[in-house]
């Protein structure tokens, strides 16, 4: 499946905080939640592949995921068995927070079923500098 | 099965190594505006990109290296082969399938958490550099995430209590620095949810590999 989300293009009210209005990183954060306990198998955002050292951590007015530094709109595509899109549309992780803001705040959001779909690897070190794997691989 | 292990090992270290070449801290979009962050959102900034800066020198380091024993050993099958096997144990390990053991930190909570608040808390070891994490002895995975479970947050299907200890693999004074800053997730957790929180430094991390199977059902690798 396939989700884009982005800044709200309405006109902010006066006095309402306008940060209300843009897609904050905790929004990532809920979608991704959301689609991992959905039974996604395989994740990116904006091209940027998870695994299991990705954060999602925001700077300023950008989202730092791995080593690169995205902006809206942003574009989450996840791998999993058929059904993930009802299931991530029913995950509370989804309902709880960024539904809202979406309904609510107006960010702009499209969501829909994809097949095929091909995800790009993960660019990135893999190599330990703390950890020793402990066991040799069968 | 050697050549099995030896060609499986190759392909995914050659998907690696192929991918290193675009590999690089690139922006998307809108550059950062330097201009408009506060002191505290630029220091965080300087301390991340200095770390991303090292890790991708270290990794293309190591790859370059990699690349050098590849040459050499090219002729020699049981060299190839023994790259390759301690390629494999190191990218098993790295996707949480196999134990690992290193320096890191330890983190007793004791507090009414919920979901969300022990999914930042994961976001913010993974931001500060930790290679490994577990809760309660689950490890966490790319796809591991805290729910909320019928009587308790649930990791990969095991319940987590109101106490539980998290341990980091990773430098432990960049993990500890990032855990302790002043307004930072761990000030947060006991300011707004009342929770303890004792953090020490450890020499010995020892962490278990994952409990599931991270085989996908649907996905397939592309060549």
């Amino acid at each position: 499946m396939i989700i884009e989300i982005a800044d709200s293009k309405r006109v902010i009210p006066e006095g309402e905080n306008p940060a209300n209005y843009i897609v904050l990183v905790d929004d990532l954060r809920d979608i991704v939640v959301s689609l991992w306990a959905s039974g996604a198998e395989a994740i990116t955002i904006n091209g940027e592949r998870l695994v299991a050292t990705s954060s999602i951590y925001g700077v300023g007015a950008s989202v730092l995921v791995n080593t690169a530094f995205l902006s809206p709109p942003f574009r989450i595509e996840a791998i999993g068995a058929e059904g993930l899109l009802d299931r991530f549309s029913t995950n509370p992780a989804f309902l709880g927070r960024v539904a809202q803001r979406i309904e609510v705040f107006g960010l702009e959001f499209a969501s829909q079923p994809a097949d095929p779909l091909e995800l790009a690897a993960f660019v990135g070190n893999t190599r330990f500098r703390w950890a020793v794997p402990s066991e040799e691989v069968p | 099965m050697k050549s099995r292990v030896a060609q499986a090992t190759l392909f995914a270290v050659a998907m690696l190594i192929g991918l290193l070449g675009v590999g690089q801290l690139n922006s998307q979009a809108r550059p950062i505006e330097i201009s408009r962050l506060s002191a505290a959102e630029l220091s965080t900034l300087i301390e991340t990109l200095t770390a991303r800066n090292r890790e991708l020198r270290s990794g293309l380091a190591d790859i370059r290296e990699q690349l050098r024993q590849y040459e050499v050993s090219g002729p020699q099958g049981d060299s190839a082969l023994q790259v390759s096997r301690e390629d494999l144990r190191r990218i098993t390990a790295f996707g949480g399938l196999a134990p690992v053991d290193g320096q890191g930190i330890v983190m007793d909570v004791d507090g009414d958490l919920d979901a969300i608040a022990l999914n930042d808390l994961v976001n913010e070891l993974r931001n500060a550099g930790a290679e490994a994490i577990a809760v309660d002895g689950v490890r966490i995975t790319a796809r591991s995430v805290a729910i909320e479970g019928p009587r308790a947050i649930e990791i990969d299907g095991v319940e987590v209590g109101e106490r539980f200890t998290l341990k980091a693999i990773g430098s432990p004074d960049g993990l500890l620095g990032a855990m302790e800053r002043p307004g930072g997730i761990i000030s947060q957790l006991e300011l707004f949810i009342k929770a303890t929180i004792q953090i020490r430094q450890a020499e010995s991390v020892q962490l278990p590999a994952s409990a599931i199977s991270l085989l996908p059902v649907v996905g397939k690798p592309v060549e």
